[in-house]
Formats: C-alpha cells, sequence, structure tokens
C-alpha cells in the first residue's frame, strides 16, 4: 500500500524584534510576561507596525535556498481565528506565500510564508506566557512526495540542516514544530500535530501508518481527521473529525498593507545566500582534498564546517578532517550536543591537533581533551594540567634542588624570603617547566621549615 | 431582549441587507492604497512600567503568568 | 495668524472652570463616563505647546493610559489602560490636557448615544433629543462648553453625526492620516480618528497635531499640513459640487438649511455645481457587512480570559447582532455571497465618488437625512442604520469629511458636510470655515 507523507514545518526566525512589534524576539532568559508591549499582548486599541524587514528578508533567504521562487504579487497578510488561550487576539497573522514551487532532496516544496508565533500556554496549569507571542515563524510547507518514515526522517535531517545553513533561524533548538499529513493509497488524509522533534516524527509516522493499515486491513475506511501525537506514548488520538473542523474565517488583516517583495530585495538576498549544504560538501572535497564522508561528517553543521576552516588554516587539512569527523562528532553524540551549543573554540582543536602531532598527546588522549572542553574547560589548561610532572616526581625534584643549592637554602633559614623563589625556579628547571609551581612553593616551605 | 430575539432580528438584518445590496458584477475587490509595508528596527525595546501596568489587570493570575481556561466561541 | 491655542484665563483657572460646569452639569447631560482625577495635576505640568491649557474630552475607545478605555461596555468596564494612544501623546506633548473619558455608543455600534452600557447621553442644545453618536459625549462635552475640544472616532459617521446633531465641528480624516494606534476597533479599514470643537479654527489646530506618520503600519505616508495658519474663507475658485441624490434622501427642514448654507458657500466666491452619484444607496448595505465582518475580527480578543468579561455574555442587543452577523457572514461558505460582494460595491463606490471629486474640488451636503429622534424613542436597527446613509460613503472611500453647523431646524441643529479628495484637508477646512460665517 503507497503512503504519501507531506509536511508543514514551523520554525523561528532568528531576528531582534518580533514580526510586528520591537519587543525582544528573544525571550529564552526573560522572566514570564515581561518581553511584552500592547502589541503583542493583543491589548484593546494596540496596531501592528510595519513587518519586520528582518523576518521577511530571512524567509526570502530560506525559500530561496528551497529553490522556491519568490512571488510577484502583493503578499497579504491575513488573520487567521480561533479560540485558544495561547492567542491573545483570537487570530494568528500569517502572509500568503512568499516562495511557492520549490524542491528539496527530490521533495516538492509548495509554499513558504510567514507567520506569528501565539504564547505558550500550560493546559494543566492554565498558566500562559505571551513572550513568544509575535515572534517570527517561517512555515514550510511539502508536497505529500514522501513515502515512508525513514524517507521522511532523511528529509526532515537534510531540512533542518538547509535551515540552518540559511543563519535564519534560531540555533538554541527546541521551536521547530511539525505537522504531517498521511495518507494511503487514495485514502483520507490525517493530519498529526503536535510534532516537535525528528525522532517524534518517525514514532509518530510509524504509529499511524499501522493504524491506518489496520483499519483498511479490517475494511475500514480511514476518516479524515486531525490526530495530535502524544510524546510519551508514542502514539497519535484524534482530535477532531472534518466535520468539526475549524473554519478559520480568514480575512486579509485591515491593520497591514499587502508587502511586496521587490526583485532588487530578491537578487540582493540572492548575492548575499550563504553556502548550502551539498555546494559546502562538494568544495571542502575539491578544495581541502579530504574524504566525501569526512566532507559529509564536517558539513553536518554549519558552525562546524566553519571551524573547520578556521582549523585548515593552521593544522594540515587531512588530520583536521579525521579529528573533526572520528573525534569531534564522537565527543558531541556522547553528550548528545551539536556543535554550536558545544562551546568548542577553534582554538581549543588546534592546541589538541598541535599536542598530537608533537607527539606530546595520544590519540586517545585528545579525545579525553575533548570531553573535557565539551564540559566546560579550555584545552590550553588541559593540556598543562595534563603534562604536569606527578607529586612523586615533583617531591623528588625539589628534592634535588635543596640538595643542588645550600646557599641559597641557607639564605632562606637566615630569613631571606625572596630565596625560596629562587628555588622553585630550580625546581621549575629540574621539571622542565611541568612542576605546579605553587605546589613547588608548598612543599620546599615543609622541607625548609 | 434576549439572546434569540436578537438572533431573529440579525437575520432579518441581514437578509434586508443583501437584498438591498443587490448583485455585482466586478473584478475588482477594494484594495487598500498601497505603500512600503517593511520596517527597521534599531533594537528591541521593553517598557517596564507597561508591563507591570498589563499585569496587574488581568482578571486571573499566578506570580508572572496569565491563568486562562481553554474554551470555545459561540 | 497664531497658530496655537489662546486661553483667557490661565491654565489652571479654565480647568477649573471646565471642572465646574461638568460637576454642575454633567449628571443630567451624562457626557462622561470617568474623570481624570490627575487633571489639576497635569494642567500645572503640561508643556508650553502650541495646546497649552486646553482641556481635551477624549472618547472611551482610546487609550489613556491610567485611565478606563471601557468602550461604554460591560465588557471592558475593568479595563485601566496600560498604554497612551498615539493621538494622546501628541495631545500631551502640546500642552493640552485629558479632562475625561467620554460617553459613546456601546463599541460605538449605534448613532443615537443610546446603547451605552453607563446610561445615554443627553443632547445639550436639545435636551430631549439624542446627541448622536457613536461619538455622543464627545461631542455633547464640546456643546455643554465641559471641554474645548474632544477627540472621537469616525467608523461611519461617528463624529459627524454627533457634531451635526449638537452643532458642532466635527472631522473625519482621510483614512490613515491619523495614527489609530490606541483607538479600539469598530472596523479597522474604516476607523479614523479625529477632532470634534466649537470652532473650524480648533479643529484645524487639533488636527495638525494629531495627524501624521507614526510607527504603526499606514496605509499612507503622509504628513499634516499647518492648516490653522493657512485656514482662509476665500472661495475664489473653488467648485462646490451638490448631489441630486442628496435631495432624494434628506429630510426637507434639513434640506433647506443645507441649501442656505450653500448659498453662503457662493458669496465667499465659491461655485455650486450639481453632480451625480447613482450608487450613493448601495453605501449602507455595504458598510454594514464590511462591519460585521471586522467587527467579528476585533471582538475575539474580549474572550473573558483577560479583561474579565466575554463580549457575547454581557454586550447589549446591537453588539451582539454584529457580532453573529459578522460570524455568520465571514464563514468560509458565505464568504463570497456577502463580504467580498461588499468589498465590490466598496470599490464600485469609492470610484464614483472619486469620480464625482474629479469634476469639483469639494461635495459639499446634508450630515444626516433626518433629525435626531426623541430619547427613548424605539427604532428598528434598520432605521437606526438609516442616520449614516450620507456619512459611510467617505468612510468607504478613504476620502476626508467634516461637519459645521449650519443652522437650525426647528430649534434642533443642522450641520453641513464636506468631502474633499485624499488629503485635501486644507481644502475642506477652508469650505467649513467659509460656512461658519465667523470671520
Amino acid at each position: 500500500m503507497k503512503v504519501r507523507i507531506g509536511f508543514e514545518i514551523h520554525e523561528q526566525l532568528a531576528t531582534r524584534t518580533k514580526l510586528f512589534c520591537t519587543s525582544p524576539a528573544d525571550y529564552r532568559d526573560a522572566e514570564p510576561n515581561t518581553n511584552v508591549c500592547e502589541i503583542c499582548l493583543g491589548m484593546p486599541g494596540a496596531k501592528p507596525m510595519g513587518v519586520n524587514a528582518e523576518a521577511v528578508e530571512g524567509a526570502v533567504a530560506i525559500a530561496l535556498m528551497l529553490n522556491c521562487e519568490i512571488v510577484q504579487e502583493p503578499v497579504y497578510i491575513l488573520r487567521k481565528h480561533y479560540d485558544y488561550p495561547d492567542l491573545p487576539s483570537g487570530y494568528q497573522r500569517t502572509s500568503m506565500p512568499i516562495g511557492r514551487n520549490g524542491e528539496l532532496a527530490g521533495v516538492g516544496i509548495w509554499e513558504v510564508h510567514l507567520e506569528e508565533d501565539p504564547g505558550k500556554y500550560d493546559p494543566v496549569t492554565g498558566k500562559v506566557d505571551y513572550n513568544r507571542s509575535g515572534v517570527p515563524l517561517v512555515e514550510i510547507v511539502t508536497a505529500p512526495d514522501i513515502t515512508s518514515p525513514e524517507e521522511a526522517r532523511a528529509f526532515m535531517r537534510e531540512l533542518v540542516k538547509v535551515l540552518q545553513y540559511s543563519r535564519r533561524v534560531r540555533r538554541e533548538g527546541g521551536t521547530m514544530r511539525v505537522d504531517v499529513n498521511v495518507s494511503i493509497e487514495d485514502g483520507a488524509r490525517v493530519e498529526i500535530k503536535n510534532i516537535n522533534s525528528i525522532r517524534g516524527l518517525y514514532r509518530a509516522l510509524k504509529f499511524e501508518i499501522t493504524r491506518q493499515k489496520n483499519l483498511r486491513r479490517r475494511g475500514k475506511a480511514v476518516r479524515r481527521e486531525t490526530r495530535a501525537y502524544i510524546e510519551e506514548q508514542m502514539i497519535t488520538r484524534s482530535m477532531r473529525t472534518k466535520e468539526t473542523a475549524e473554519d478559520y474565517r480568514y480575512i486579509p488583516d485591515p491593520d497591514l498593507p499587502p508587502l511586496r517583495i521587490t526583485p532588487e530585495l530578491v537578487e540582493r538576498i540572492r548575492r548575499e545566500l550563504p553556502e548550502a549544504p551539498h555546494q559546502k560538501l562538494a568544495r571542502f572535497v575539491e578544495q581541502y582534498r579530504i574524504s566525501r564522508d569526512d566532507a559529509w561528517a564536517i558539513t553536518s553543521e554549519p558552525e562546524m564546517a566553519d571551524a573547520f576552516e578556521q582549523v585548515c588554516t593552521q593544522v594540515e587539512p587531512a588530520r583536521a578532517a579525521a579529528f573533526f569527523r572520528h573525534i569531534i562528532k564522537k565527543t558531541l553524540n556522547y553528550h548528545n550536543l551539536s556543535f554550536a551549543e558545544s562551546g568548542i573554540h577553534v582554538e581549543d582543536i588546534v592546541q589538541v591537533l598541535r599536542a598530537i602531532s608533537e607527539g606530546r598527546l595520544s590519540q586517545q588522549a585528545g579525545e579525553l581533551v575533548m570531553r573535557r572542553v565539551v564540559e566546560g574547560e579550555r584545552a590550553a589548561e588541559v593540556l598543562r594540567e595534563m603534562s604536569r610532572v606527578d607529586e612523586q616526581s615533583l617531591v623528588s625534584a625539589v628534592e634535588q634542588a635543596i640538595h643542588q643549592n645550600p646557599g641559597a637554602v641557607e639564605d632562606y633559614r637566615m630569613g631571606k624570603q625572596e630565596a625560596i623563589n629562587y628555588l622553585v625556579g630550580q625546581v621549575m628547571r629540574i621539571t622542565k617547566g611541568r612542576a605546579d609551581a605553587a605546589r613547588a612553593l608548598e612543599l620546599l616551605r615543609e622541607r625548609l621549615s | 431582549m434576549n439572546r434569540e430575539e436578537v438572533k431573529e432580528q440579525a437575520e432579518r438584518v441581514l437578509r434586508e441587507l443583501a437584498e438591498h445590496l443587490g448583485e455585482i458584477e466586478l473584478e475588482e475587490t477594494y484594495n487598500v492604497i498601497q505603500v512600503e509595508g517593511l520596517r527597521e528596527d534599531a533594537a528591541p525595546e521593553v517598557d517596564p512600567e507597561f508591563v507591570e501596568a498589563a499585569l496587574s489587570i488581568a482578571p486571573r493570575r499566578d506570580e508572572r503568568y496569565y491563568v486562562a481556561e481553554a474554551g470555545a466561541w459561540v | 495668524m497664531a497658530a496655537e491655542f489662546v486661553l483667557e484665563h490661565s491654565p489652571e483657572e479654565h480647568l477649573a472652570r471646565c471642572l465646574d460646569r461638568i460637576e454642575r452639569e454633567d449628571g443630567r447631560i451624562n457626557a462622561f463616563i470617568e474623570l481624570n482625577p490627575r487633571a489639576t495635576e497635569e494642567v500645572r505640568e503640561a508643556p508650553h505647546g502650541k495646546l497649552r491649557g486646553m482641556v481635551v474630552g477624549v472618547k472611551s475607545n482610546i487609550n489613556v493610559r491610567g485611565l478606563r478605555a471601557t468602550c461604554a461596555s460591560r465588557t471592558l468596564e475593568n479595563y485601566v489602560s496600560p498604554y497612551d494612544a498615539v493621538v494622546v501623546e501628541r495631545l500631551r506633548r502640546e500642552g493640552a490636557v485629558v479632562v475625561g473619558m467620554t460617553n459613546m455608543d456601546e463599541f460605538a455600534c449605534g448613532s443615537s448615544g443610546e446603547t451605552s452600557f453607563f446610561g445615554p447621553t443627553r443632547n445639550p442644545v436639545a435636551e430631549d433629543r439624542i446627541p448622536g453618536g457613536s461619538s455622543s459625549g464627545s461631542a455633547a462635552a464640546v456643546a455643554a462648553g465641559f471641554a474645548d475640544a474632544a477627540l472621537g472616532s469616525d467608523t461611519g459617521g461617528s463624529i459627524r453625526n454627533p457634531a451635526s446633531h449638537c452643532g458642532v465641528v466635527g472631522v473625519k480624516p482621510t483614512y490613515g492620516l491619523v495614527p489609530r494606534h490606541g483607538l479600539i476597533d469598530l472596523a479597522m479599514s474604516l476607523d479614523q480618528i479625529g477632532p470634534i470643537t466649537r470652532d473650524v479654527r480648533t479643529a484645524a489646530l487639533l488636527l495638525e497635531v494629531i495627524a501624521g506618520r507614526s510607527r504603526e503600519a499606514s496605509m499612507l505616508n503622509a504628513d499634516p499640513e499647518p492648516y490653522s495658519r493657512r485656514l482662509t474663507p476665500d472661495l475664489s475658485g473653488v467648485r462646490v459640487g451638490f448631489a441630486r441624490e442628496f435631495e432624494e434622501l434628506t429630510a426637507p427642514e434639513i434640506l433647506g438649511v443645507v441649501k442656505r448654507s450653500l448659498r453662503r458657500l457662493e458669496a465667499q466666491g465659491a461655485e455650486v455645481v450639481e453632480v451625480e452619484l447613482p450608487s450613493l444607496e448601495k453605501a449602507l448595505p455595504t458598510y454594514y457587512l464590511i462591519v460585521f465582518v471586522e467587527f467579528f475580527s476585533a471582538t475575539r480578543r474580549y474572550d473573558g480570559r483577560r479583561y474579565g468579561h466575554r463580549i457575547e455574555e454581557v454586550c447589549g442587543a446591537e453588539v451582539l447582532r454584529r457580532i453573529l452577523l459578522g460570524s455568520y457572514i465571514s464563514q468560509k461558505e458565505y464568504a463570497g455571497r456577502y463580504y467580498r460582494r461588499a468589498l465590490q460595491f466598496r470599490s464600485l463606490i469609492r470610484r464614483e465618488l472619486l469620480e464625482a471629486l474629479e469634476k469639483v474640488d469639494v461635495l459639499a451636503g446634508p450630515t444626516t437625512p433626518k433629525l435626531p429622534h426623541r430619547l427613548g424613542e424605539e427604532l428598528s436597527p434598520l432605521e437606526m442604520y438609516a442616520y449614516d446613509l450620507l456619512t459611510v460613503p467617505a468612510n468607504l472611500a478613504g476620502i476626508p469629511a467634516g461637519v459645521v453647523p449650519a443652522g437650525r431646524a426647528g430649534g434642533i441643529p443642522v450641520g453641513l458636510q464636506v468631502h474633499a479628495k485624499p488629503l485635501q484637508e486644507q481644502l475642506m477646512l477652508n469650505v467649513m470655515l467659509a460656512a461658519e460665517g465667523r470671520e
């Protein structure tokens, strides 16, 4: 039985301000309901400001990266009416398509448009936080060209990568929401809402396809309906059927003139468009003479690819590539972090690679250093610490310094405090600078008291 | 006047208005005057006084949260 | 001529006199829903701008920080505004003082001032009559001398209708000229804030202060001219259009007053020309169908969660009727039959008006087709809507229109309405000044 799957993907755009007002779009460190003004709170009388240019440019850039045509005609902003506590005006503003007829990895992109995010509502406590209200979202609607949960997962990974590469979406993670349409063999289309991870998407599809196939096998029809994905139970549950479907009573928002996306704007954005993942991959193979597999791993994230290029200005690319693909990727996977979140600096990588090439550090120890970097330390410190002489060698170095410098020992005992600094210097000389100076001082004082 | 009476009267009003309006064959619908609608911001802004005043009139709240229930329209 | 507001007394003294009059007479007139408790303090600290000391009433659908913007509805009885509308900010910057929030028809849904949750307003000039609406309290406050001026809002005549009935000046500017941020919606594509005053000069002064671009999304990027400085009653070479349809739709006693007023314009050098507005009658149903849909959308935020009451549970009959109709006709299956058709007619009406205004410089005529009824007299919804017949075209077309007292019929004031091309407020005000006949 042929399965057809299509997506509606929503992701927050990384703008400084909200879509229709100047409240901050980044609400992550804000107290609840502080990141607001009368406009994004939908207070009586509040009117939207003009549409945030950054958001429009973001949507255009993403549409271009998804190979869409940018619409020439005026783009109206519609009011989509529905009743929910997180929606302060009782309607959500959503634009007509900005881009159309795109394609990514063999999947058709029907349209790309802008929307405003609602607030956050917790149905259990009834608490509403409007900090998120009015943050710009880009919505991407695909054709139902996907035929299995595995394909769906692969496509979503590719799409996420493209969005990251666009540098127009939030990188903090956890803001993506996906609605999925699934139908089997000309059966009714079922929409699944409330999916917010690729893993969730895969599981929801697995469940839903089995459910629909079972219905068909038993000779029952699949109802056209909207279902919710229940994360904890990995199932989908019916929300509403076609008969009770909501009528959003769309009208063009009378408060907003339609957007006109000029060919000049599109051209400027096209010129400044960042490299797409596949373009970067090809360039890395060509420019750095590394394998496709290495390049694939390194370009899985734009921030990692950037770091790689910087490392290559100081380290031989082949060695850097191997380190990225095997050590860094492994460390990130272990901690379940993206490179952007990991806190790894280019400098950390360069130092570890240098230490390895100079024979001061084994490959294995290199991995250990990277792990500690991800946990919050800097490679330089870790390396210094790792190369230090152990306590026993330090004690014997102290003994040796005392033995070889009776004059300084005598001076110190006579009350000449500075003499001990000379002895610390001697310990450092004996250990070739690998001693912890503070500990050496401590040991000298003990021995000479 | 109760809700039913209002509703009945509303139906009458609509019927008469629609009748009075009559038919029309016109391609164009009313279009607003078109102006450049994009906005460039310098930096985000928050007015803490507004934030407190807005929250203070919420009929139900819990600390810094509004409290609301899901429901449905008429 | 100095383009600023002139007082006989000190600003403090002037405010005290207004407050005194309000105290003595507003129990009867009911023009105010709430007075500003900080007015006396504010007048002392008012900046020395061109409106210094001007005492202004603000319609209860315009946000004034710290005062209640109730829209004269129980729905918002507890809504203390946390922000100033742009127009209020601009008034304050020029030294005007908000004396209080004026009464109105509930959510501006009405043309009589009778649907307020806080009780009806009386017409100060003819106390047994309605003052008109929906800016009933604003017009009454100015007519009664409670305030020098008031802000009203006009969606289909809500400034001009009560101005005409109360014998004061009212201006509905070009759509988009005055920022709406802070004005609580009736119908977003039609609403405009404008001044209500006792004379044309003060209206011009107030308009030049509140008009001009702001940060809100606008359909128009235009700034005002120094209207008050450029005012002139000389109408040499000005062509004034009078539509034949006005004659058919208006009560004879009103027409008499209006025609005498046109003679005054001729005496100032104008030429009066007859024009045609064949679709004028379609304006009313077009207007109401659009209002229902936009009003339904605008009221979705009054869901009871943040302002205490759910609108459908506490509002009056007219507001409920409009919400029900808006909800019904904006459904997907009916949108084409009603809303889209109304938008097509809107296009037609706008085109007709602009074409008429190609042949003449302004259109002048009556404001309402009939005189205000007695307070308490029961009207059917459609009889009530009929008051708006001659005022809704300006809103549908987005053009400016102003009303100036033209005389009286049986002791009741009648206003002359002047329409102009978009952004031709100056010419419109000049014609109004000539009709006013003060200088």
